[in-house]
């Protein structure tokens, strides 16, 4: 009970406190942050820094479509209804209708989608 | 090898030790024996203080709707490790009750005063039961099978309305106060009056007078929560006090029930997987571990080897993400604002960002799958994994280590306080760091291995203080016995092959039976009991928690303490609300 244990720790404090202003001194010191090389300061300055989002990242489900020359959307949705199946939360709508079966082409098409956020 | 047929299993001893009480299981996928219910107390005596088997794990109920019986299903273990046993009681439906065990197990406390709640099982003998997730005016009881939730669609999901015939809309919108909100005619709820806080200040009056032999009249009755940043989410501790210390102390939980369970049985068995996240979001990978292998136990599959080496991988980075989080968070109770948490923090992002590139989602990982991962790691992923794992974090750890332990308050605030002997703890079905930190050298991982942990090289940390500091410098063990693990998973993983059992499928089929899985979570042992029926969806699934068991012991801690110190015994039994309240 001497107060040397303080002391210690403050010394680890101090060593971040300094360890910010000399990673900054380098210019690689903005990028480094919050990555596994970070020292010193580790946050990034959100508004004007930003990490990168890995591609994997889940958002939210979205339709992905086409658009052809006349400006037209061709959703790219077959209407499979996988994903109102297995929705934990049976938050999402599927409706289809039958199309005429043109070649080589799936005969179901999205009729309408609707996800709810809050059911 | 030694010749098995020579010595009777613990299920035939117990057949001809109680003949005509116990009798054995004849369903095919299930185990275990059956115990008439006026013999429960001798068997469970019998395999307490015979058989080795201190450990209750858990208990749970299941209700078999057509047939008139309830099952209440107990799990046993030893803490020398090994196979645990199982028996279940029956009961009928009508007027259901058993004799209580929470005489010889005090851990059992929250598990019957949960199953009363949920089943409406009453457990003659137990001293105080009543309601402990729901409120204490809720009508029926959940769990039943005939119970049906407001705004109820039906039994099974995908429901029928959003497939095939799907149209969006908002079901409480169309039908605001449907068929199956209920409450009964004469109900009033400008008249109603709870008598529970009376029924719980009183059971905390005659728990103290009865210690004290006589009336005392300067004792104080003060809630600590459910608003109180101590408490880490919302939670209550009613504890009553003589000038500062605490004499008696009783934690109220339920503020943010969900009902999981019922929630579980109507999903399939894959719509499960992302709602285990939601237990215990500190350590999401650790619940999809538990709940995968208790598929894949009923499903009797196995994954593939590199699968094995990416789920250990993923659980023991999340032992390192919770426990540091956790230490954090400790420091921020004993009043250093902050400093150590953002410290902690810091190495905690770094992991999450691994799982936000390998699974998708920083907290909400949903990336087991049953019979393997969901997703192959990539090289970059793998590239960080290694430079955290071998340079990085066993540089912060040693930080950690060098800024927290020998600081002078910390110890002053820390040593002797909570102390749990190892006696109790174990009666008090305290798991993980808390049982550890007690003396007592149980981890799942090595007592009875699951997934690929027997060909690990690793030590089962413990203390023998069973305080505060001690569970302490448990976690900080246990995150140097992780790194180690995860320095030989870097090193045998194989490096490609397929990371799922057959072919990827959307719809489950599971065989009827049942299996409970357990692994050694963060906070102590997390177990899945699933009930197959064969249908899309569990017929029964219960999550065994380990911060709401390990808050049993609480009120032993926190006694002949100061108030002060019932928040650090708190921030050191390391509760998460999404697990307690479920």
């Amino acid at each position: 009970m001497n107060g040397f244990g303080i002391i210690k720790g403050m010394l680890v404090t101090l060593k971040h406190f300094f360890a910010t202003y000399w990673a900054d001194r380098t210019r690689k010191a903005r990028e480094r942050r919050g990555t596994v090389e970070a020292d010193g300061l580790f946050t990034v300055q959100y508004p004007e820094e930003s990490v990168a989002i890995p591609e994997e990242l889940r958002v939210i489900p979205f339709l992905i479509y086409t658009l052809n020359d006349e400006g037209e959307r061709k959703y790219r949705c077959t209407a499979c209804g996988i994903c109102s199946k297995v929705c934990p939360t049976q938050c999402i709508w599927i409706t289809r209708k039958k199309t005429r079966k043109p070649e080589n082409q799936c005969r179901r098409r999205l009729n309408s989608t609707s996800i709810s956020t809050n059911a | 090898m030694t010749d098995l047929s020579r010595t009777p299993t613990i299920y035939e001893d117990l057949i001809t030790r109680f003949p005509e009480k116990v009798t054995p299981e004849t369903r095919s996928g299930y185990s275990g024996v059956i115990v008439d219910p006026s013999a429960l107390l001798d068997v469970v005596s019998f395999l307490r203080d015979q058989a080795g088997f201190d450990y209750l794990s858990s208990i749970t109920a299941v209700d078999d709707f057509p047939e008139n019986q309830f099952e209440v299903i107990f799990h046993l273990f030893k803490t020398t490790g090994g196979r645990g046993i199982e028996f279940k009681v029956f009961t009928g439906r009508e007027s259901p009750s058993i004799p209580s065990v929470v005489a010889l197990y005090p851990g059992a406390d929250f598990q019957e005063r949960e199953v009363f709640d949920m089943f409406g099982i009453t457990f003659d003998g137990h001293y105080d039961l009543r309601r402990l997730l729901l409120w204490e005016g809720f009508a029926g009881h959940p769990l039943r099978k005939d119970w049906k939730e407001p705004l109820y669609e039906e039994d099974i999901k995908p429901f029928k309305s959003r497939w095939p015939e799907g149209q969006g809309y908002r079901k409480e919108l169309t039908n605001p106060y449907g068929d199956n909100v209920n409450y009964p005619r004469e109900f009033d709820p400008e008249g109603f009056e709870s008598d529970n806080d009376e029924r719980l200040y009183q059971s905390l009056v005659s728990e103290v007078h009865e210690a004290a032999g006589k009336m005392q009249t300067d004792h104080l009755i003060v809630n600590l929560g459910p608003q109180h940043p101590s408490t880490h989410g919302v939670f209550r501790m009613v504890a009553m006090l003589e000038g500062e210390t605490v004499l008696a102390l009783k934690p109220v939980l339920g503020y943010m029930h969900r009902n999981h369970e019922k929630i579980g049985e109507r999903n399939t068995y894959l719509q499960n997987m992302p709602y285990t996240d939601r237990l215990d979001y500190l350590a999401s990978m650790s619940n999809n571990f538990s709940y995968a292998l208790a598929i894949e136990k009923l499903m009797g599959i196995q994954p593939p080897e590199r699968a094995e080496y990416l789920r250990v991988m993923m659980a023991e980075l999340t032992r390192i993400a919770s426990h540091t989080m956790s230490i954090g968070f400790l420091l921020n109770d004993l009043g250093a604002f902050f400093t150590p948490a953002l410290y902690a923090l810091e190495e905690r992002e770094l992991i999450l960002d691994v799982f936000e590139s390998v699974a998708g989602s920083r907290m909400m990982c949903n990336y087991f799958r049953f019979g393997g991962v969901v997703r192959d790691i990539t090289e970059n992923d793998f590239a960080m994994i290694k430079e955290l794992v071998l340079n990085r974090l066993p540089r912060k750890i040693d930080e950690l280590d060098r800024y927290l332990t020998d600081n002078e308050i910390v110890r002053t605030r820390c040593e002797n306080v909570g102390v749990l002997t190892a006696e109790e703890a174990i009666a008090y079905s305290a798991a993980g760091p808390i049982l550890r930190a007690s003396g007592v050298p149980y981890d799942i991982r090595r007592a009875d291995p699951y997934s690929i942990y027997d060909r690990f090289d690793f030590d089962v940390c413990y203390r023998m203080h069973g305080d505060v500091f001690d569970r302490y410098l448990v976690r900080l063990d246990e995150i140097r016995q992780s790194l180690k693990i995860l320095k030989q998973v870097i090193q045998q993983i194989p490096s490609e092959g397929p990371i799922v059992t057959g072919k990827v499928q959307y719809t489950t089929k599971v065989p009827p039976g049942e299996a409970y899985s357990r692994v050694e979570g963060q906070r102590g042992e997390l177990g899945f009991y699933v009930v197959s029926d064969g249908k899309p969806n569990p017929k029964r699934y219960h999550v065994r928690a380990p911060s709401m068991i390990n808050l049993t012991s609480l009120a032993k801690m926190c006694v002949g303490g100061k108030v002060a110190d019932a928040v650090t015994i708190l921030g050191a039994v390391d509760i998460v609300l999404g697990e307690v309240d479920r």
